[in-house]
């Protein structure tokens, strides 16, 4: 059996003979950046003499489909732009901000809640700290906070989820219910139980808020696969003999995310929302610079400097709106059979 | 149910490759039992298409689909057997089918579009049964192909290691140490080559007599030098004017002519008759007369006319220079042939043994790569299989060559004149050059002394001009100044000079007259010259022929021993050297493959694309870099059949693949599954309902109807002589093209298909059936051989009638059809 498989393997190739190597992901991503393909990518109607016909197709082609050329929408692009910038804010405060930590924290200065001036372009809050600045470093707690719990719950989402609709039966019983308990616990208020009796430990916030994410994605999840599994391209690789494991992740889940990167997209802002909530309940740490906190603690003084609250405000809505953009441009880019 | 025993004897065990036997597959829905398929056998050989054809619904697909165990839930294998290759498939496990699924039965769906994952490129989703069916296969090929790349970085290294030895050896002479050093470090000392090579007296004592001589010139030159410049003479020195006497780099001469024509150029425009007056007018603060006017005028005129000559004069010099220059490259030129074929020359009057001897000994010591080793080899075939008198017409051709490059002489002679005439003209050059300068001395003065600001500044710009121009020229001039390796020593040509290359040239002379003599003695004896003319015994040859000998012998001794140990080893180097090109392309071949590594979705993605062509799409590599909804149907269902043929499966389970395509492609790919079929010998199991289909490409039929397989034979006898009621009502449902045959009306089974949840008793057919009778109703009629060979379940064809009630052969009434229908 085995040595007529090997002649005509041979004969295939002997009458095949050539071979194909087609670039590994490296390559063509150097291959996108010759200045050859971004003529393509940014010229309307670029044209290279040396291609072919052939080739000239091919490329055209090829740029239609990369990713760039999809996020082209304004909206994507502003979407994208404001996640740099808040991102970069998470990275860099110190340079971006230009005033050191311990000034926006913990030390007390002069002129409390003064309004805007050319010193503090937006004003002061409490104790003379720059509302500029806080906004700035909060901007690295909230969003890495967000993100890491974003995260645990999507991962453990999708899992469930994908296992509970392809395999059905007992099994999908077992996790959805399961779904259901963890979803009827009542989220803030186990977050105050935990941070009571914890103490304010930002691992425990963390998990807690990750775990109590993880039903609404297995639920979205398991909706989006459960009309996947009755296609007939997982019928096609069953019978060219994959696994259960492989038709779940590698054929479902791909075919389903675009559902889930919606949700993703919104939910990073409920997930500041609720931190800042925990905040607003003056569950936090007095030495934290959080944009929910923040909101919390000037809202006393909100008429007489209302700069001090509403910038911090402005701040999650401006950042939750960026992740929305950009998660709407990334569900149409990464589908390839939309035509962008 | 169906005769077992039957179907096994009408086929060879060992052809069968698959053998369904009473297959009852049964969904077990809320309304009830569907029984879809009911007691279903059929045998498919080896290399043999299998038609299965049935209206919707009468249980075809689900029959394929139980081969494969890709019932669901809620349906079920109830009863059967499924033998393929002589093993049961219906009680193995979902790991072992998997194994089998892909590999050895695989299935191509009805829609193309929709069995391709949307979001999965083409190519990926065909390497995918290769990872994972041949994963084994895959890693000994990705083996293969990365101790390759660890073998060529290996060679990488060695060939980079010899490139750089060869980029040296471009630049200056070559020291065989050096090379042994460098590049073959395991090499054996020299001595024992230079022993082989010098191993006669003659050599030192040539060698001696040499060194005299390159002392002598030496000497002639210091001699030279202390005249001219009452300086002695550093040994450095004279060495480096030995080497670098012949050069005269042009890019110079080039550069002064350049600073030249430009300051003509500003000296013109400065000429500029209406400034000077009007600055003359400033000066005076008056107007001129016309005659002064026209005096100044004139004047301008002239100077501007002289600087134009002198301009015209300076081109018509640069061109003689140029011309010069040409001349000189090609001397050299004709002088490196010259050499060249000495080289050759001698390497003739060494005799090839030597040098094969030598090059075996690299080659053990070097440990060279194969095609090297291959070209060695070829070059000494050559050189033993040479005759002795090829190789003396060789010799004499090359000696001939030679002579007729001798017209060097006539050449070196013209150069001479030519540098006689040039030396006048450098001399004229100088006078002109200070010509300018003058012009240019009283030119400034004047400008200086009539406008004062502004002159001064435009005359500060222009000398900061002229000084970075000349700062510029004389860089480089210093830059070339050790090329030229004369100007700094002083040293100039001089009528000695001229003398010595006249006594050069008598040299050449007679050189040419001793090889034409030399080719007088070769006429007159091969054999003795090519032995080695050293060692012939003079004694047996009249006087004037030894003295001939003698003559050779000399010449033969000189060439040799002009040659150095060095240069004789570096000419058995020559064909490494030769092949610098061939190894440049291959290390950036070989870089290029070191580079990359190599994955096992590479290897599968190869595979994949043979897969593709077979299939018959050329361009393989573009489609496989394509998603599945960029292709058109028929690509697709290609795409489809090569996934199902990657592993060289066993059978092909086709479910209505040309149902959704267009009939044109329809035909191509028919004309594929069959072609493939012819090359890879692999079985078929085709299902439609289009009996055109069945006709163009099947070798048996199979007949089915709700659940049962109503006929079943050969696809010829089938279609001349159809049995079942079912089957001439499926036949003459096909629509008819020809005009003679227009008349016919398309003939329509009545009724519909049954249901299968409460299936009728006895035959399923008998409702639609017009030869319905009594028996019909009552007893399920069995799949029986007839005498042409097919089989049909079937009651009018039963012969032992008496067997069964009298009566139940009589034909039924409408009534009853209505009733049941």
């Amino acid at each position: 059996m085995v040595e007529q498989k090997l002649i005509r393997e041979d004969e295939l190739s002997l009458v095949y003979g050539e071979t194909y190597r087609p670039g590994s992901f490296k390559e063509q991503l150097k291959e996108m950046f010759t200045p050859k393909y971004l003529a393509f990518l940014l010229k309307p109607g670029a044209e290279d003499e040396e291609l072919n016909r052939r080739d000239f197709e091919m490329n055209k082609f090829k740029t239609k489909r990369s990713l760039i050329r999809r996020l082209n929408s304004p909206l994507t692009i502003l979407g994208g732009l404001i996640v740099f910038i808040i991102c970069s804010w998470a990275v860099f405060p110190h340079w971006l901000s230009f005033i050191p930590f311990k000034d926006v924290a913990i030390s007390i200065l002069p002129g409390t809640n003064r309004p805007p001036s050319f010193e503090h372009p937006l004003g002061t809050a409490a104790f003379g700290r720059d509302v500029l600045g806080r906004l700035i470093w909060g901007a690295r707690r909230s969003i890495t906070l967000s993100l890491a719990s974003i995260v645990v719950s999507l991962v453990g989402g999708v899992i469930f989820g994908t296992i509970a609709a392809y395999k059905g039966g007992w099994i999908d019983n077992l996790i959805m219910r399961i779904a259901d308990i963890v979803s009827s616990i009542p989220g803030l208020i186990l977050l105050v139980i935990i941070v009571s009796v914890m103490g304010y430990d930002l691992q425990n916030i963390l998990l807690a808020l990750g775990l109590l994410g993880i039903p609404g994605y297995a639920r979205l999840m398991r909706s989006a696969a459960i009309s996947q599994r009755a296609m007939t391209y997982v019928e096609s690789a069953k019978v060219s003999g994959a696994s259960e494991w492989r038709i779940m992740f590698r054929h479902i889940l791909p075919n389903s995310m675009s559902l889930i990167l919606v949700a993703l997209s919104f939910d990073i802002g409920t997930a500041i929302l609720g931190l800042a909530s925990l905040a607003f309940l003056g569950f936090s740490q007095t030495d934290a610079v959080e944009w929910g906190f923040d909101v919390n603690a000037n809202k006393s003084a909100l008429i007489n400097a209302p700069w001090a609250a509403i910038w911090p405000g402005i701040g999650i809505v401006i950042t939750v709106m960026g992740f929305m953009l950009l998660g709407d441009g990334l569900r149409d880019a990464l589908d390839p059979r939309s035509k962008v | 149910m169906a005769s077992e025993s039957e179907l096994k004897d009408m086929s060879k065990e060992n052809d069968l490759l698959l053998s369904v036997q009473d297959l009852h597959t049964y969904f077990y829905t809320e309304e009830g039992t569907v029984k879809a398929v009911d007691g279903v056998s059929f045998d498919i050989k080896r290399d043999e298409i299998l038609g299965l054809v049935g209206e919707t619904g009468c249980g075809k697909s689900v029959s394929a689909l139980s081969i494969l165990k890709l019932i669901r839930y809620p349906g079920k294998i109830l009863s059967g057997k499924i033998m393929f290759e002589g093993r049961d498939l219906v009680p193995l496990t979902e790991e072992q089918i998997r194994r089998i699924r892909g590999n050895d039965i695989t299935m191509i769906f009805q829609d193309p579009l929709n069995s391709l994952n949307p979001v999965l490129k083409v190519g990926y989703q065909i390497s995918e049964v290769y990872l994972l069916h041949q994963r084994d296969v895959l890693q000994r090929k990705l083996d293969y192909a990365r101790t390759h790349n660890t073998e060529n970085r290996i060679k990488l290294q060695k060939y980079t290691t010899l490139n750089d030895y060869y980029k040296k050896y471009e630049k200056k002479p070559i020291d065989v140490d050096e090379i042994f050093s460098v590049v073959f470090k395991n090499a054996k000392p020299i001595s024992e080559l230079q022993e082989s090579l010098a191993d006669n007296e003659t050599y030192l004592a040539v060698q001696n007599a040499r060194k005299e001589f390159e002392t002598e010139i030496k000497e002639k030159i210091r001699d030279l030098h202390e005249q001219v410049n009452q300086i002695p003479l550093q040994d450095a020195e004279l060495n480096f004017i030995i080497s670098k006497i012949r050069i005269a780099p042009q890019k110079i001469r080039k550069l002064d002519m350049k600073i030249l024509s430009r300051e003509i150029k500003i000296l013109i425009k400065e000429l500029d008759p209406k400034a000077i007056i009007r600055i003359k007018e400033e000066q005076e603060e008056g107007e001129l007369s016309d005659l002064e006017r026209e005096q100044i005028i004139e004047e301008l005129t002239r100077s501007r006319e002289q600087l134009h000559e002198l301009e015209s004069s300076l081109k018509a010099f640069w061109n003689e220079m140029s011309q010069y220059d040409k001349l000189v490259k090609e001397a050299d030129k004709e002088e490196e042939r010259r050499t060249k074929l000495e080289h050759e020359l001698d390497l003739f009057i060494h005799q090839s043994k030597l040098r094969t001897d030598l090059i075996l000994r690299y080659m053990q010591v070097l440990d060279l790569d194969e095609p090297m080793i291959n070209r060695f080899e070829k070059e000494f075939e050559e050189l033993h299989h040479t005759t002795e008198e090829e190789l003396f017409t060789r010799k004499k051709e090359v000696l001939l060559n030679e002579i007729s490059n001798l017209n060097v002489i006539e050449k070196v002679t013209a150069l001479l004149n030519e540098y006689q005439e040039i030396t006048k003209l450098e001399s004229s050059r100088q006078a002109i050059q200070e010509e300018i300068e003058e012009i240019r001395v009283e030119e400034s003065q004047k400008v200086l002394e009539k406008k004062k600001g502004r002159a001064k500044i435009k005359y500060r710009k222009l000398r900061k001009e002229h000084e970075e121009v000349s700062r510029d020229f004389y860089d480089k001039y210093y830059e070339h100044e050790d090329v030229i390796g004369l100007k700094r020593i002083g040293f100039k040509v001089d009528e000695d000079d001229f003398q010595e290359l006249e006594y050069v040239l008598e040299e050449l002379k007679r050189q040419q007259t001793q090889l034409y003599r030399e080719i007088d003695a070769l006429k007159w004896d091969i054999k003795t010259e090519f032995e080695d003319v050293r060692k012939v015994d003079t004694s047996n040859f009249p006087p004037k022929v030894t003295e001939k000998i003698n003559q050779l012998q000399q010449k033969v001794d000189s060439v040799r021993v002009n040659k150095q140990r060095k240069e004789v080893l570096y000419e058995q180097l020559k064909p490494l050297i030769q092949y610098r090109e061939d190894i440049k392309s291959e290390i950036e071949e070989l870089k290029v493959l070191v580079r990359k590594r190599i994955k096992l979705m590479d290897i599968a993605l190869e595979e994949s694309s043979k897969i593709v062509k077979a299939v018959g799409i050329a361009d393989s590599r573009r489609i496989l870099d394509r998603y599945p909804h960029e292709l058109s149907g028929g690509m697709r269902q290609r795409i489809m059949i090569s996934m199902g043929l990657a592993c060289q499966s066993k059978l092909l389970i086709c479910d209505e693949p040309t149902t959704a395509l267009d009939v044109t492609i329809q035909a191509q790919i028919l004309e594929l599954i069959r072609g493939l079929k012819k090359r890879l010998h692999n079985s078929v199991l085709f299902i439609t309902h289009n009996l055109g289909v069945i006709y163009e490409l099947c070798d048996k039929v199979a007949v089915m109807y709700a659940g049962n397989i109503v006929e079943y034979g050969e696809k010829q006898s089938l279609f001349d002589n159809p049995m079942h009621p079912y089957t001439h009502g499926l036949l003459g449902a096909i629509p008819r093209v020809k005009p003679r045959d227009r008349h016919q009306k398309l003939a329509i089974i009545p009724g519909m298909v049954p249901n299968l949840i409460f299936p009728l008793p006895g035959c399923r057919f008998h409702p639609r059936c017009e030869h319905a009778m009594e028996i019909c109703r009552k007893i399920r009629p069995e799949l029986i051989k007839q005498p042409n060979g097919n089989s049909v379940a079937c009651w009018l064809f039963e012969k032992d009638q008496d067997k069964y009630e009298p009566g139940s052969f009589k034909k039924l009434g409408d009534e009853f059809k209505e009733e049941i229908v």
